[in-house]
Order: structure tokens, then C-alpha cells, then sequence
């Protein structure tokens, strides 16, 4: 094993452990405030009190998704660690795909390279979900070590046992959370520039290198289908493929969306952030493409990145639901290009352009580290918020007349109220719920919330409303009486059902879903 | 003062090392519980007003408060309470280890000290915040003792240290009596290890000898000073301070031993099915490291005595005490199976034969050593994590039905600001285990899970706690003859569970809270026959 890993250079040194230890430590500062609150998710109501099961991501084709969280902890959600085993996680992909990329080896230049990887704030989008926290920062770093191993297999002596590793880290992945495919063709399209522009490889040496890696690649891909059609998922929106007649058309859509998702500001990545993220990929591939090389390397080279930036949008391009400008997509796409140009910049011998790699890797890791700081800020005032509102909504409950604890009743949550966007302040041009606009007590959650808390348990959570409790009492009440949070009439009982009534939209959208009910009360 | 010269009481650099990292180790397994100030049931009036050092004369614990008073002005502080505990017990068993047990220091002993450290026991000494200083100081002074105690082995003092471990040992059974069971537990283990080195056994009576004497000592001084506090009245006859009769010990000796065989293989809340199993594992593996190692039939058979008596040590303080079998406690919370005693005798057991293990003359065993001390650190650290989590989500859970009762008290009709009642709480709802995922056949875990954060009979501790101002008396019962009409009809007939609207009934001196099915019953039977009774 230790050969093994000798020939592979995964042996650590003493200076590897003091840029884990520098790196792991910065980043668990930078998300201190979330990993000390006990924070969770609208997905995460159920799973924070009772726990994950292996086979819970099956319904959706992620067959893979809970592995981590339910061998590790048996699939509980527990606070500190969930990040703590998350970052550690992350850390150790970043440290993984700096050696893959073959940077400069130095303590400053992996940890800056790690520590502005793991603090953009796409890594929050992980944060907001507990319950996938670990797996979706595990998936880095398991297809970045599947590439890492294809890229040895050319030298190797262990082709097959490799190669069936490397497959299997692809496979998992992508049975984990399937948009990991952009991280692994933008890392493996870095990693073919860099081979290309710093490290002076001809293209066939290139091919020879990467060939292995391409065909694992397909294979594990391959598996996974196979793996779906074995276990045909229910049909749900993040499984969906474009057909053949329309690419042409979401072709030139996803090209729009790579040039625009440079500029498209999301909460907590604002302007001037995204500013000075653009002028570093600039300045990294002005330097990647200036002379003195001759124009076919040239144009080799602004092929070679426009390709890598390209990969960005694998998921985009192939997926019929909308995953651009979303973060936690990014967060496998943009954010490595983002990397990838800093790593770029970190090749430079110039001395003005390594000041200057020095200078916005610490601007941008601190313009991270305080967009982090904010979003935390806001994701825990909202939090309180919306949980004040849910104890107050329950304690009416809990206290209308008509309520018996003893009963059983059909719940039914009304609308919803987000209130995390109520401290933000700052302009973006694309909402993004995780980080900002998704609400903690989700509309379909609405029963397990109002018990979250309660000494009762008093919902039938196998049955939703029916049609027949829309009585001429609700039909009235809905119609006439009801109001949103906090009026007095938002909160209707009787001995069947609860309807909880948290916003305008939903109460006009109710009642538009009741007037198509059948006139049984007249 | 020569004797003591020649003690080294400057820490070693490997020493300070598992010591800082045995303390990290503790903070990070609770760090949500340090961030998050949450406190026992008893803790509200010590957060409030503070605790004296004479607070623990009561029960006849008359050193418990020594240290918080000292140390901390007997407040409970957020996060300062907890790391100065932390610091000692690291600091306990990190001598323990290096000083008493002399496990030779180097990357095995990390690997002895993080997961006894780490282990869950602790987890009901940090259910009560005001005791949580002392608790975790008192391994410490054990193992002071143990270190005296043991240096009569080479030592011409005998007298000195003898009396210098049974002073440390009286100071902390004082304090809490079960911490013996660290003390006769360690010194058990060592007399056993050092006959299996094939040590001269009349070489080895001397530390025995000081270890009795000491033990003998410490408990007839504590039982003089229990019989003349009570005979000033000022200690109280309780659940937890009866000592058995001297003809029941021969009785109680091979239940006790059983119980305590039980106590190891039954899952309790954040004990579960797969830690007592690596426990376990490790125990009876280094139970037959030893026995092999003994050199004679005669050091093995010594052995095999020595690891039964073991069961008993482990036990010794629910040997000693005398709970009625029909108590509140015991049945909920059997002296046998109490975690918290567990605390001071199952980490040093623990560390014993990890130790056996990773030292033994086979490879496979000691990697077999190294896996299992890995799952075990693992399996403390999410044992910890998660105690903390259900405590935090409980006492949250908690909280909001305080507020809510408080709520509908104060938005009654007829209560009066500034005016005082006598709150009478029949029942009381624990949320805690409604954010544990229990296993089968767990048992027990009173203070671990099951008990609430506010007891029926301490109302104006918790229902005055954030009040502007107080609105209730210190008294919890109704008097006979303050039955108003009003309240007999309420008593007889409307009364209800809450959260129903009739589950409270406030009038100018009483305000009377129906919490659960349970605590109404009681409350009408204890009407009724209180009328059945009036001519």
C-alpha cells in the first residue's frame, strides 16, 4: 500500500500537513459562525431529528448521495462535525487538485490556492442543506482523486486496479450529485492547459496521458446510467436530459450563460466581487496566451481555455431544468474556472505577476471570508425570525379553543414567509434561494415544522388535505375570513384539518385551487 | 518537606502535549455545548443567585462547592465552568496514564487518552452546571491520591503519603462520594499489573496497605462527619446519602457484581448497542492479554481474582449506598447503571487494558489495538456531539413551553401584576427525547435524556427566571382551607390536560397548571381524597 501510494506521490509530507492544518483551520474560521449555530434547511426538518437512511436519495436517481453521512455518522445530522467532516473533506480535494495541477510546490501557494477555493461563497450553497453538507463537499474531492489516478495510469503498473478505483470515484460521485461532472471536465480541461502552456507537453503526449482518464470517465458514466435504469428514479425535474433536436438551441443559450455568468451578481456576490474575480481571470489568461510563444500555441492556448471555461456549463448544457447562475452549481463549475485562474496565475515567473497573484488572492480570499461572514449573519437573523413566527403560529394552535392534542389532524401550510431577504440589503440581478430567498419553513414542511418544537404530536402525516374537508365552513372561511400571518384568522381548526395561513400569494393561490372543486356545499 | 522533593511535579513536554490535546480533544466533542448556554434542572436558582460553599451541606456533600467557590465565585459561568473542568480532567487523566499507570508516552498513548477522555460518561456530569466544576475536578485529587498512595512502594514515608492520599481522598468523597470508585478502581488495576510483572508480593503489600488504609480512613472520617452534620441538623436525610447496613454487604456483594457485568453489555441513551460492544471488546481482550502475560499459574489465577473484584470496584459506591427499592431514583436511575458513577470507574478501565492491548507482544493485536481505539474515539465523539445536539434542540423545545404557559398565566383575566401565586405544576413534559433516535432495549439515562429541564415542584425557579418581575411564591401546595368554590369545581370537574383552555385555573392566591394526563390524575386524586376525608 505504501509503494502504492509512494509511486502515486500521495505520501504526505511535513509540509503537507502544515498546509492541511493552515488551510483546514482557515476554512472552519471562515464558516466558525454556522458550524457553532445549529442551523438547518427546509429539507432538513425530518432528518435533523431523526436521521438519514442509505437508500433516501434513491427516489430522485442519487443513489449514492447518503454513503458518507450514513458511515460516518450513522446518518445523523450532528452540529460542528457535519462541517468539521465537510471541510476536512474539501480541504483535502483542494490540496488533491493542486498536486493534480502540479502548481508551484509551496506552502503559501497551496494554501492560498485552498483557502480562496473553499471560501467563495458558493460554498454556502452546501451549508444551507445539512443533511448533504458532507456529501456534496465529499463528491470534490472523490472525482478529483478519479482524475488524479487516470492521469498515473499511463505509468502505472497497477492499470486495472487503478483504473477500477478511478471509476469508481467518477461513478459514486455521479450517483451522488450528478452536476459533479463540471467539476471533473473543468479540472481535467485545466488540467490539460497547464500540461499544455507551463509544463510544455505536446499534444500527443497530452492524449497519451489523458486517454485513460476520458475513457474511465465514459465508463463511469455509462455505469450510472446503467445504474438509473436499474433503478428507474421517479420521474422528478433534476433527472431530465435535453433530447438531440434541442441542441442547436440551448447550444448558443448555455454560450450566452458562460459569458454572462461572469457578470451576473447573486446575493453575497456582488459587483465589485464578481469585479475582481473577471479581472483575475483576465490577467490569468493574458498571461496564459501573451508571447513570447508563436500564434498556433497562442491559439492553442485561447482554445485550451475557453474550453476549460466552457466545462463550466456541462450541466447547463445537458440538463433541461434551469441550473444556471444557481450556486451550488457553480459551486462545481465557476468556482474551480475561478481557481483554475488563480492556479494560472500562480505558474507565472514574472515578478510583477506573481506581486500581483499574491495581492488578489488575498483581496478575493478576503472579500470571501467577509461575504461568508454576512451571509451567516443574515441565514441566522432570518432563522430566528422565521422560527419566532413558527413558535407563535404553534402556540395559537396549541391554544384555540377547538385543539385537542389527542386528535389527528390534516395540516395544511398556506403560503410561506422568507425572511432572510429582510436583512440583505445589497442589489444582485439573479435571486438565488439557497443562499438567500428560500424559506426556512417551506410550505410542504409546514407539518413537520409545527411539530418540530411541540410536546404534541397531533398531525396525521400520511394524509393531505382532501377535497372533502373543504366543508362550506372552509369554503367561507378561506373566502371571507381568512388573512395572512399575523391576523388573528390565519389559523383555522376544526376536528380535521389545520390550515395555517402565512402569506397573500398563497392564500389568493388557494383560493383559486377551491373554486375548482366540486359545489358540493350548495 | 524532603519526601515531596522528590516528586517531579513539572510536566513533561509529551505530558503537557496529551494534555492540551486530550483538552481539545473535550472541547471540540462539546463544543456546541459551550456555545450554547444551556442548564440541568437544578440549576436555576445557582444561576440565579450563585451557590455558597456550604450550598452542598445538605446532602452531607460538604466539599462540593469548594472549588466553585474558589474558582469561580460559586457562579455558573458560560464556557468558563466547563474549560477549567475540561483542563483538570484532561490534566487527571493524562497522570493517571504517564504517573500511575506509567504507560510509556509516545503516538500510542495519543491513542489511549483521546478516546478515554472523549468517552460519553462525562456527558451527566454536564447536565448540571453548577456541580460540573467540582465533578471534573475530583478525578484529578483522586488520581494526587493515587499517586501518594502508590509512592509507599519504594518509599520509606510511608506515613506521609498514606496520610497525604487518605486527606485528598476524604476532600473529594466529601464532595462526591461515588468518586472512589476511581480511586479503588486505579488501585486495583495497578496491583494487578504489577503482580502480572511478577512483582514480590510482600513488596506489594505496602501500596495496597496505603491504598486500604486510605480508603478505610477517608470513609469513617466522612461517616463521622455525616452523623454529627445530621446531629446539627443541618444535613438532611436524602435518597443519595444512606449507607447500607454493615450485614447487608455480604448480601449485596454478588448482586452488586452481576448488576455491574449487566451495566457493561446494556445499551443506554448515547450508550449503544455498537460502544458497549467496543468496550466491551476491549476489556475482555485485555483481560486475556493479562491472563496470558502472567508469568505462573499462581499471577494468573491472582488475575482472574483481581478482574472479578474489578467488577465490584467499578461499582463500589452503588455496593455502599442503600436506596429504597420503591425510590423515585432508583427506579428511574438504578445506582448500578448511573453514568455518572460510571464516570469515575469505567475511563480508567478503559485506558487499563487499551493500554494491555497496544502493548502487546503481537503486532496483529496491537493494530487490532490501534482499529479498535479509532472506532472507539469515533463512536465518543458521536456520542457527545449528539448528546449535545439533543440537548440543545430539548432545552430550546423546552423553553418555548415555558414561554407559552408563562404566556397564558399572565394573559389570564384575573392574574395581577405585581402580585404573587403559589403555582402548582401537576406533571411535567420532557422534550429531550423527542430528538434522540433511541435503539432497542436502551435502558435507563434519566439525567442523559429523560428528565425535564424544569421539575414540578420547583415552579418559582424556572416560571420567575426572566420575569421583570416575580409572580411566584417559593411554596408549591394548596392549602385545605384555600379550596374556593371556584377551585372545587375546577378540581372535581372542568379541570383538563393542557394545552386545553381548562388545563388552568388562576384565582387571587393559586394558579394551578394541569401539564400532563399523569400529573391531573394525581391532582384529583389527591382531591378527592382530601374531600373523601372532610366530614
Amino acid at each position: 500500500m505504501k509503494n502504492i501510494l509512494k509511486n502515486l506521490n500521495l505520501i504526505p509530507t511535513a509540509q503537507d500537513y502544515k498546509i492541511w492544518i493552515i488551510s483546514y483551520l482557515a476554512i472552519n474560521i471562515t464558516f466558525l459562525y454556522h458550524s457553532l449555530n445549529l442551523l438547518w434547511g427546509n429539507h432538513d426538518v425530518t432528518f435533523i431529528k431523526d436521521k438519514i437512511f442509505l437508500s433516501s436519495g434513491i427516489f430522485e436517481g442519487r443513489f449514492s448521495q447518503f454513503i458518507p453521512q450514513w458511515l460516518l455518522t450513522n446518518g445523523q445530522i450532528l452540529p460542528i462535525i457535519n462541517n468539521l467532516i465537510g471541510f476536512a473533506f474539501l480541504t483535502l480535494a483542494l490540496w488533491l487538485l493542486a498536486k493534480y495541477w502540479k502548481i508551484p510546490q509551496s506552502t503559501l501557494s497551496y494554501t492560498l490556492l485552498i483557502i480562496f477555493a473553499a471560501t467563495q461563497p458558493y460554498t454556502l450553497s452546501w451549508l444551507y442543506f445539512t443533511f448533504i453538507t458532507i456529501s456534496c463537499l465529499f463528491w470534490c474531492g472523490l472525482v478529483i482523486l478519479g482524475l488524479y489516478l487516470s492521469a498515473y495510469l499511463n505509468q502505472s503498473y497497477h492499470k486495472l486496479q487503478l483504473s477500477i478505483v478511478a471509476i469508481t470515484c467518477f461513478y459514486l460521485a455521479l450517483g451522488g450529485y450528478p452536476p459533479v461532472i463540471n467539476t471533473i471536465f473543468v479540472c481535467l480541461c485545466g488540467k490539460i492547459t497547464i500540461s499544455y502552456l507551463y509544463q510544455h507537453q505536446s499534444y500527443t503526449s497530452i492524449w497519451h496521458q489523458q486517454k485513460y482518464t476520458l475513457l474511465n470517465i465514459i465508463l463511469a458514466a455509462l455505469l450510472f446510467k446503467l445504474t438509473l435504469w436499474f433503478l428507474p428514479p421517479q420521474k422528478v425535474y433534476n433527472l431530465e436530459l435535453i433530447t438531440l433536436a434541442a441542441i442547436p438551441a440551448k447550444l448558443l443559450t448555455t454560450l450566452k450563460i458562460i459569458f454572462n455568468q461572469f457578470f451576473v451578481t447573486l446575493p453575497f456576490m456582488e459587483r465589485g466581487y464578481k469585479l475582481v474575480l473577471f479581472l483575475m481571470v483576465c490577467i490569468a489568461f493574458i498571461t496564459a496566451t501573451t508571447p513570447p510563444k508563436s500564434i498556433s500555441q497562442t491559439i492553442s492556448a485561447i482554445g485550451l481555455l475557453f474550453i476549460t471555461v466552457v466545462a463550466s456549463a456541462v450541466t447547463t448544457f445537458i440538463a433541461v431544468a434551469p441550473t444556471e447562475y444557481v450556486a451550488r452549481i457553480d459551486f462545481y463549475g465557476l468556482g474551480f474556472v475561478y481557481t483554475f485562474s488563480l492556479a494560472l496565475l500562480m505558474f507565472c515567473r514574472v515578478p510583477i505577476i506573481k506581486s500581483l497573484t499574491l495581492l488578489i488572492a488575498l483581496i478575493l480570499i478576503f472579500m470571501n471570508i467577509i461575504n461568508d461572514y454576512r451571509a451567516q449573519k443574515i441565514w441566522h437573523q432570518g432563522f430566528i425570525a422565521e422560527f419566532q413566527i413558527l413558535d407563535d403560529i404553534t402556540e395559537r394552535i396549541e391554544n384555540h379553543p377547538q385543539f385537542d392534542s389527542h386528535n389527528q389532524y390534516r395540516f395544511y401550510q398556506i403560503g410561506d414567509i422568507s425572511l432572510r431577504k429582510k436583512y440583505y440589503h445589497d442589489r444582485y440581478t439573479k435571486d438565488e434561494p439557497f443562499l438567500l430567498s428560500l424559506p426556512y419553513l417551506a410550505i410542504w414542511q409546514g407539518a413537520r415544522l409545527a411539530e418540530f418544537y411541540s410536546p404534541f404530536n397531533y398531525i396525521d402525516h400520511q394524509t393531505p388535505l382532501l377535497p372533502q374537508d373543504i366543508t362550506p365552513q372552509v369554503y367561507n372561511y378561506i373566502n371571507s375570513i381568512a388573512r395572512p400571518y399575523p391576523h388573528p384568522n390565519c389559523i383555522f381548526l376544526n376536528k380535521d384539518i389545520i390550515l395555517v395561513i402565512y402569506n397573500q400569494d398563497g392564500l389568493t393561490e388557494f383560493r383559486r385551487k377551491i373554486t375548482k372543486l366540486p359545489p358540493f356545499f350548495k | 518537606m524532603i519526601p515531596l522533593t522528590n516528586i517531579n511535579f513539572r510536566l513533561t513536554q509529551i505530558e503537557t502535549k496529551l494534555w492540551l490535546s486530550g483538552f481539545c480533544a473535550l472541547c471540540l466533542a462539546f463544543m456546541p455545548l459551550l456555545c450554547h448556554f444551556i442548564w440541568g434542572n437544578h440549576d436555576w436558582l445557582p444561576l440565579a443567585i450563585g451557590s455558597s460553599l456550604s450550598s452542598g451541606i445538605i446532602e452531607g456533600r460538604f466539599s462540593q462547592y469548594f472549588f466553585p467557590a474558589i474558582l469561580v465565585m460559586g457562579e455558573i459561568l458560560p464556557i468558563a465552568n466547563m474549560l477549567i473542568g475540561f483542563l483538570a480532567y484532561s490534566l487527571a487523566m493524562t497522570l493517571l496514564a504517564t504517573r500511575f499507570f506509567l504507560i510509556q508516552v509516545k503516538l500510542k498513548t495519543t491513542l489511549i487518552i483521546i478516546p478515554v477522555i472523549t468517552l460519553p460518561y462525562i456527558i451527566e456530569i454536564l447536565y448540571f452546571r453548577f456541580i460540573v466544576l467540582s465533578q471534573l475536578i475530583w478525578p484529578l485529587i483522586i488520581v494526587l491520591a493515587l499517586l501518594a498512595a502508590s509512592k509507599t512502594y519504594q518509599s520509606p514515608h510511608y506515613f506521609l503519603y498514606t496520610s497525604i492520599s487518605t486527606i485528598l481522598l476524604f476532600f473529594t468523597i466529601g464532595g462526591y462520594p461515588a468518586a472512589a470508585n476511581l480511586y479503588i478502581t486505579a488501585a486495583l488495576l495497578w496491583i494487578i499489573s504489577k503482580q502480572q510483572q511478577n512483582t514480590l508480593l510482600q513488596n506489594l503489600l505496602k501500596p495496597a496497605l496505603s491504598f486500604f488504609i486510605s480508603l478505610c480512613l477517608a470513609f469513617i472520617a466522612l461517616y463521622f462527619i455525616h452523623i454529627k452534620l445530621k446531629a446539627d441538623g443541618t444535613m438532611l436525610d436524602l435518597y443519595n446519602n444512606h449507607a447500607t447496613d454493615w450485614k447487608n454487604y455480604l448480601y449485596k456483594l454478588w448482586p452488586t457484581i452481576i448488576k455491574s457485568a449487566q451495566s457493561l453489555t446494556q445499551p443506554q441513551p448515547f450508550f449503544n448497542f455498537s460502544f458497549k460492544v467496543t468496550s466491551l471488546t476491549i476489556i475482555i481482550l485485555g483481560s486475556i492479554i493479562l491472563i496470558r502475560l502472567s508469568p505462573k499459574i499462581k499471577n494468573k489465577l491472582l488475575s482472574c481474582s483481581g478482574l472479578i473484584a474489578l467488577l465490584l470496584c467499578i461499582k463500589f459506591s452503588a455496593w455502599l449506598a442503600a436506596p429504597t427499592a420503591d425510590n423515585y431514583f432508583q427506579l428511574n436511575d438504578p445506582a448500578e447503571f448511573m453514568v455518572r458513577t460510571d464516570f469515575y470507574a469505567l475511563p480508567c478501565v478503559i485506558m487499563f487494558f487499551l493500554n494491555l492491548i497496544l502493548s502487546a507482544p503481537h503486532q496483529y493485536i496491537k493494530n487490532l489495538g490501534y482499529i479498535l481505539s479509532i472506532i472507539l474515539l469515533w463512536g465518543n465523539l458521536m456520542a457527545d456531539i449528539n448528546f449535545t445536539k439533543v440537548q440543545i434542540l430539548g432545552f430550546q423545545a423546552e423553553a418555548n413551553l415555558r414561554q407559552r404557559i408563562t404566556d397564558r398565566i399572565q394573559q389570564a383575566t384575573k392574574y395581577l401584576n405585581n402580585h404573587y401565586y403559589m403555582v402548582i405544576q401537576t406533571g411535567e413534559i420532557s422534550l429531550r427525547p423527542k430528538y434522540y433516535i433511541s435503539q432497542p432495549n436502551e435502558k435507563y439515562g434519566f439525567y442523559t435524556l429523560k428528565t425535564p429541564y424544569t421539575r414540578y415542584w420547583t415552579p418559582s425557579e424556572y416560571y420567575n427566571f426572566d420575569q421583570p418581575s416575580p409572580y411566584v411564591l417559593g411554596k408549591s401546595t394548596i392549602q385545605p382551607q384555600d379550596i374556593t368554590i371556584e377551585m372545587q369545581q375546577f378540581l372535581a370537574q372542568k379541570i383538563a390536560v393542557w394545552p386545553a383552555l381548562d388545563s388552568l385555573f388562576i384565582n387571587q392566591h393559586y394558579v394551578i397548571i394541569s401539564l400532563t394526563q399523569e400529573g391531573k390524575n394525581m391532582l384529583t386524586q389527591q382531591y378527592q381524597k382530601l374531600t373523601g376525608a372532610r366530614p
